[in-house]
């Protein structure tokens, strides 16, 4: 099961980078999304899956296809090809970079000792959820709030016609 | 829900910055602002009032000698230092603002809006050792600064400027997130105190140490050294000089700050990482005071060589890493202090001079020193400063530092230092020359700048008086926020807090208010 899942996150993100057309990209980020929803469940933390799928497969997705149909531009321009020893160049560093992930990521004794049960699995409910945001995690509800606000001002004054 | 009268003055020096940028946007909406004087000057007038109450208030927390806090958000005695630096370069770009987009022709509230709100990231930044607490308050610091760089869309490098900046601080805030992730599965906490805690016990693991690397990176960034500087001549040529200032100056500082929270008092102490970081700090510091001198070198342009001397600048502040002691952090805090001064001054000389575009060369300046005497000689004194010159205050932020990495043996480090500021000393001299010993353009009509121009005027009299007389800062200000940090390790800062929350009833804050 997790490596069905990881897989498709992994395959749709790899195809999201190889494809030219804008619309299917987005297809794919959305699938992307569909496996991380489905690693969350594995988790059994079915509150972050369905969060995962109304908030990045559905509406962000979403906002993104809509972005590109507006602007009418589903072919990218083919940019300059990258040169041959640019691709075995770029080839080396990711080969590299993952070994050492993966390296890492085994020789970790703190990872082997983990117990494979989520401590607090009763956590993990909308009402809780809710609970903490508004008690806990206020200040940084705060936050979010004022970040979306400022990042809403700065699209609109970054865009907005001149009246002359 | 009520609060506790401690709880309220822990909120309100942030939550006054935040209902002015609230407001503002609603006050820009009037189109007559383009051509009615007095709206802007409201607009104006709400940030300086805001930006002046917090500033109030959160003097009086000082002067009380209280730390309150809320939830994740404390005001402790470092974020109250914080506080004060964002909130004084924050009024220094507002009132230079007013003249340059005045000269620009492109005067638009919003813009104060989206200062307001970084101001209030960056207070946030510093004020909580919770992890995701502090990538919020990084974002919500950065984004308007991404927006505020490519504002003023007349002009043509603007754009590029801005998405530059916007692609490379993604990245920055990526590394710091999944630093943050890696950090949280070693530990299961989001929480400095307990990251040190359990990051203190045993063996290290690589994971938890690649996760203090990726954090580590993501501060680099913001704090603009080498190699993670790119960014930084792009974005503040682009940025209108005010907001550059603001750029160069307050993400610094409060990056640095936070630095001292998150790798000085809690990370470093754990040998393991220690060690490494130290290294990691003495390699970036040579790297970054390096690059940022030799390309300040040929700079024609003139905020392009303030942008490489910033750089260098953060080369000299990650050396009091290297040395990593209280007295070193506290150089720190006092070097920021006249960078501050020292930098918007030299930021507000384009705003006072009435340079407008994104192009402003040093011959732009040139014989302005004798038409302009007032503010010519305090931006040369500003110059001075940064050069390291004495008797100004950047010459004794510097010779803190230095001091400091002397006696704690890094003797090479320390000469690469003092090496680095006399090359500087070569391209701080340009801008002097130019506004001197050049003869000036004949055309020029009067420029009326008076904010800008009072701006300048404060910095060069600060700075003599700061490098004068440096013993008030050190002791008033600087030196009780690192031993309150210091001492918060763990036990001691949970302690602090109970003790503050039981002896504040709320008549003895009345009477402190």
């Amino acid at each position: 099961m997790f490596l069905a899942f990881a897989l498709i996150t992994l395959g749709a993100a790899f195809a999201l980078f190889m494809q030219r057309n804008a619309v299917q990209a987005g297809l794919c980020m959305m699938l992307s999304f569909f496996g991380v929803a489905g690693l969350f469940l594995l988790l059994s933390n079915p509150v972050a899956a369905a969060l995962q799928v109304i908030i990045y497969s559905g509406a962000i997705t979403i906002l993104v296809l809509f972005v590109v149909m507006l602007l009418q531009s589903h072919q990218e321009e083919p940019a300059a090809r990258p040169g041959l020893v640019q691709k075995i160049l770029s080839a080396v560093l990711v080969a590299v970079l993952a070994l050492g992930a993966i390296k890492l990521v085994f020789s970790s004794s703190a990872l082997a000792n983990m117990p494979l049960e989520p401590p607090n699995k009763e956590l993990m409910t909308l009402h809780k959820l809710g609970e903490q945001l508004f008690s806990e995690h206020i200040v940084a509800l705060e936050a979010v709030g004022l970040l979306l606000l400022s990042a809403m001002v700065a699209a609109v004054i970054l865009v907005k016609k001149e009246a002359q | 829900m009520s609060l506790t009268p401690n709880e309220t003055a822990a909120i309100l020096p942030l939550a006054i910055p935040a209902v002015a940028a609230c407001l503002i946007p609603i006050a820009s909406l009037d189109r007559d602002q383009s051509t009615q004087k007095w709206i802007r000057a409201a607009i104006f007038a709400i940030a300086i009032i805001a930006l002046g109450a917090s500033f109030w208030y959160t003097t009086r927390i000082w002067g009380s000698g209280m730390q309150p806090s809320y939830r994740y958000l404390s005001l402790d005695r470092l974020a109250q230092f914080a506080a004060i630096f964002v909130q004084i370069s924050a009024v220094y770009a507002v009132l230079q603002l007013w003249d340059h987009l005045h000269h620009e022709g492109w005067v638009k509230g919003e813009i104060l809006a989206l200062l307001l709100f970084s101001v209030v990231g960056m207070m946030l930044f510093a004020a909580t050792s919770n992890l995701v607490l502090m990538f919020l308050a990084l974002e919500l610091f950065s984004i308007p600064l991404y927006a505020l760089t490519a504002i003023v869309r007349v002009r043509t490098k603007a754009f590029e400027g801005g998405v530059k900046y916007f692609l490379t601080g993604a990245v920055a805030s990526s590394c710091f997130l999944m630093g943050i992730v890696l950090l949280y599965g070693m530990t299961g906490s989001f929480d400095l105190n307990v990251i040190a805690q359990s990051l203190a016990k045993g063996v290290l693991d690589p994971l938890a140490l690649l996760g203090a690397a990726l954090l580590l990176m993501g501060f680099v960034f913001k704090v603009s050294a080498a190699p993670f500087h790119q960014w930084t001549p792009d974005a503040y040529e682009a940025a209108p000089h005010p907001i550059a200032g603001f750029m160069s100056v307050a993400t610094k500082g409060i990056a640095i700050i936070a630095l001292i929270r998150v790798f000085g008092a809690h990370l470093v102490p754990i040998a393991e990482i220690g060690s490494r970081a130290q290294t990691a700090f003495a390699a970036l510091a040579v790297i970054t005071l390096i690059i940022g001198n030799l390309a300040a070198l040929s700079q024609t342009n003139f905020k392009r060589m303030l942008a490489y001397s910033s750089i260098s600048h953060a080369g000299y502040l990650l050396l009091g890493f290297v040395a990593g002691t209280t007295e070193a952090h506290q150089a720190i805090l006092f070097y920021l202090c006249s960078y501050l001064l020292m930098n918007l001054g030299a930021f507000g000389l384009l705003s006072a001079f009435g340079l407008v575009g994104d192009d402003t060369q040093f011959r732009d300046m040139r014989g302005l020193g004798w038409k302009r005497p007032g503010i010519g000689v305090a931006a040369t004194i500003c110059f001075l400063s940064l050069a390291g010159i004495p008797p100004t205050a950047g010459f004794i932020g510097k010779y803190l530092l230095f001091k400091e990495l002397i006696l704690q043996g890094h003797v090479v480090l320390a000469i690469i230092a003092i090496v680095a500021s006399l090359v500087s000393v070569a391209y701080y001299l340009k801008p002097i020359i130019a506004m001197y010993m050049e003869p000036p353009k004949e055309d020029s009509e009067p420029v009326i700048a008076p904010f800008a121009g009072a701006t300048v005027l404060v910095s060069g009299v600060l700075i003599i008086v700061l490098g004068l007389i440096p013993g008030r800062l050190l002791d008033g200000l600087v030196k009780p926020s690192i031993i309150q940090v210091q001492g918060g390790a763990a036990d001691a800062e949970v302690e602090v807090v109970e003790i503050s929350l039981e002896e504040l009833s709320p008549n003895q804050l009345k009477d402190s208010f």
